[in-house]
């Protein structure tokens, strides 16, 4: 019997092996990225004993987001325009980091030692926002972020979400909890704006726009929460200087970076649901993040991206991975609920979300779009209105 | 003041780092590289988070490259640093892996003409880190007792042992769950 389940182990790690494909990194591009790790460091060093001899001096005034119920800028924003080094700034480390409770910083994110911090800012309610990055190879930036309960050295720390972004020149956004509240934490590669405004979007709640002024190339933007922030525009005088998904870095440019409406979404897992949202013309199926009751081991970045037409059609939003992704769809006005087929076992039925202009669903069932054979909308009489066959890739 | 300068490097770590001899590292990642991604990735179940390990390992092992490069087996000692890595950053996912969450998209779609015994994969994956470990350096890398108990620095009667374990937990699962 343990012959026989060792043989099964070891026949099983073997073919698992090959899945992992070819280390896609070079030794050249690893020596690189040691030297960047090794400057950041240091460089973070100094930024944070400087900030500690700024705020002893009483030189660094701490801000807050704007509140939830006053949207409008209230501060006089900054709109020098300046060519800014790619590298975290001085200004972005507020407020001073005991070792005990960055330590705790560590552990909410990830445990990642190697992380260096990024940014400290006061929130309203007293608690801190801590971001910590560290540069990874092709080249790729980690930032996640916590939240710790004072700024005492004991202070806890609770994590709030983890982003991959190309690299420091990149509009970095991170969500961090502020009690019950969220706060998107936005670094801009420099000051190319004066605002930032979020949005942010529920199934079957108005869409919600937030922002906040620019201050040292960040904002902390209040926000509905990490899963329904849809859309980040950033502002100079009133005009919009970029206009994106936060966290794209996954996305590829058919995703119309407008898409801004939840129209539904999974009811699972809590951290990692499927939404569809649309902007009208276009709805597409993402996977997004939200917060996580231990370390920020998720990435916030949006993935499985599928789009389609929003033009009145049955359509499937599948995406690429058709192992472990979702089914997702747009319905024809009138359906009440889509059947699916499945290769094996007997159909489901999926409800179709109410929506003028892209009625939407979303399997929870669990079952991949691998083993997904046919889409039949259903009208509220049972009557088959709109049909689909699934085409392998 | 007791404020953290964190992630502070060595003095060490600097000189070595530009004492390194660059085309002997690059030959190392070209001839270990994927296979030590391979190793992760058993580790870890997540293929970003195994590129992302076998990068940070290898950062790390060239900023002190004069150590790695003087051992007997250079290879080993990475790998050392890689179980040591994985074992540290992965504690406490069981929870996570069990709701099969996915940190980034695989790059390539499925088939639904697999061969691969997914009931094994998932069992493998509800291991602790440490089982987990020993399961891939023995099975996998061949390893000896006496090297798995070298790269996770324990005695070979602690592999012998943690292996035992996992092998019955496997067994367990697999008769609860009725597998052959």
């Amino acid at each position: 019997m343990t012959v026989d389940l060792e043989a099964r182990v070891r026949a099983e790690l073997a073919a698992r092996a090959a899945d992992a494909g070819v280390l896609p990194v070079a030794g050249a591009a690893l020596r690189e990225t040691a030297r960047r790790r090794r400057t950041a460091r240091l460089r973070a060093g100094a930024l944070v004993v400087a900030a500690v001899a700024a705020v002893t001096a009483g030189a660094v005034a701490l801000r807050g987001p704007a509140n939830d119920s006053a949207p409008t800028p209230v501060q006089q924003p900054s709109t020098t325009a300046t060519t800014a080094p790619a590298a975290p700034d001085p200004a972005w480390l507020q407020v001073p980091l005991h070792d005990a409770a960055y330590q705790q910083v560590l552990a909410a994110t990830g445990g990642d030692s190697q992380a260096a911090p990024l940014l400290t800012a006061r929130l309203p309610s007293g608690r801190v926002a801590v971001l910590v990055a560290t540069e990874r190879v092709d080249p790729r930036l980690w930032v996640a972020g916590a939240t710790l309960a004072s700024d005492q050295p004991g202070a806890h720390a609770v994590s709030g979400t983890s982003g991959h972004f190309p690299s420091y020149d990149s509009l970095i956004a991170v969500p961090v909890r502020d009690g019950d509240r969220t706060v998107l934490v936005v670094l801009l590669p420099s000051r190319l704006g004066d605002t930032v405004e979020a949005t942010s979007s529920l199934p079957g709640q108005p869409v919600r726009r937030t922002s906040a002024f620019v201050h040292d190339r960040f904002a902390l933007v209040p926000v509905t929460s990490p899963e329904a922030v849809t859309r980040v525009r950033v502002l100079a005088r009133g005009r919009a200087v970029v206009d994106t998904i936060p966290a794209g870095s996954l996305l590829g440019p058919d995703v119309p970076r407008t898409v801004d409406r939840v129209v539904t979404t999974s009811g699972g897992p809590p951290n990692q649901p499927v939404q569809v949202r649309t902007d009208g013309r276009t709805a597409c199926r993402l996977t997004v993040g939200g917060f996580w009751d231990g370390p920020a081991y998720v990435p916030w970045n949006p993935f499985d991206a599928a789009c389609a037409p929003a033009d009145g059609r049955l359509h499937l939003l599948l995406a690429a991975d058709r192992r472990y992704s979702s089914v997702a769809g747009l319905a024809p006005a009138g359906a009440a609920t889509v059947r699916l087929s499945w290769r094996h076992g007997s159909p489901t039925e999926v409800p179709v979300t109410a929506d003028s202009v892209a009625p939407a669903f979303v399997d929870n069932s669990g079952r991949p779009p691998l083993e997904l054979v046919r889409a039949e909308a259903l009208d509220a009489s049972g009557t088959v209105v709109a049909s689909v066959t699934v085409v392998d890739p | 003041m007791d404020e953290v300068v964190a992630g502070r490097v060595t003095r060490d770590e600097i000189a070595s780092a530009g004492a390194g001899d660059a085309e002997e590292f690059d030959a190392f990642v070209a001839g270990s590289g994927s296979r030590l991604l391979h190793t992760a990735y058993l580790l870890t179940g997540d293929r970003a988070a195994a590129e992302d390990l076998v990068q940070d390992v290898l950062v790390r092992a060239w900023s002190r490259w004069s150590r790695v490069s003087a051992a007997d087996e250079p290879r080993a000692y990475v790998r050392r640093m890689l179980v040591n890595a994985s074992v540290s950053r992965w504690r406490g996912l069981r929870s996570r892996r069990a709701e099969r969450l996915v940190a980034e998209p695989p790059d390539r779609p499925g088939t639904d003409e697999d061969p691969r015994d997914d009931e094994m994969w998932a069992l493998v994956a509800t291991l602790p880190p440490r089982q987990r470990a020993v399961v891939v350096l023995s099975y996998y890398e061949d390893l000896s007792d006496g090297q798995v108990a070298e790269a996770l620095g324990c005695s070979t009667g602690t592999v012998k042992s943690q292996r035992a374990k996992a092998l019955r937990s496997l067994r367990a699962r697999i008769d609860q769950e009725g597998q052959p």
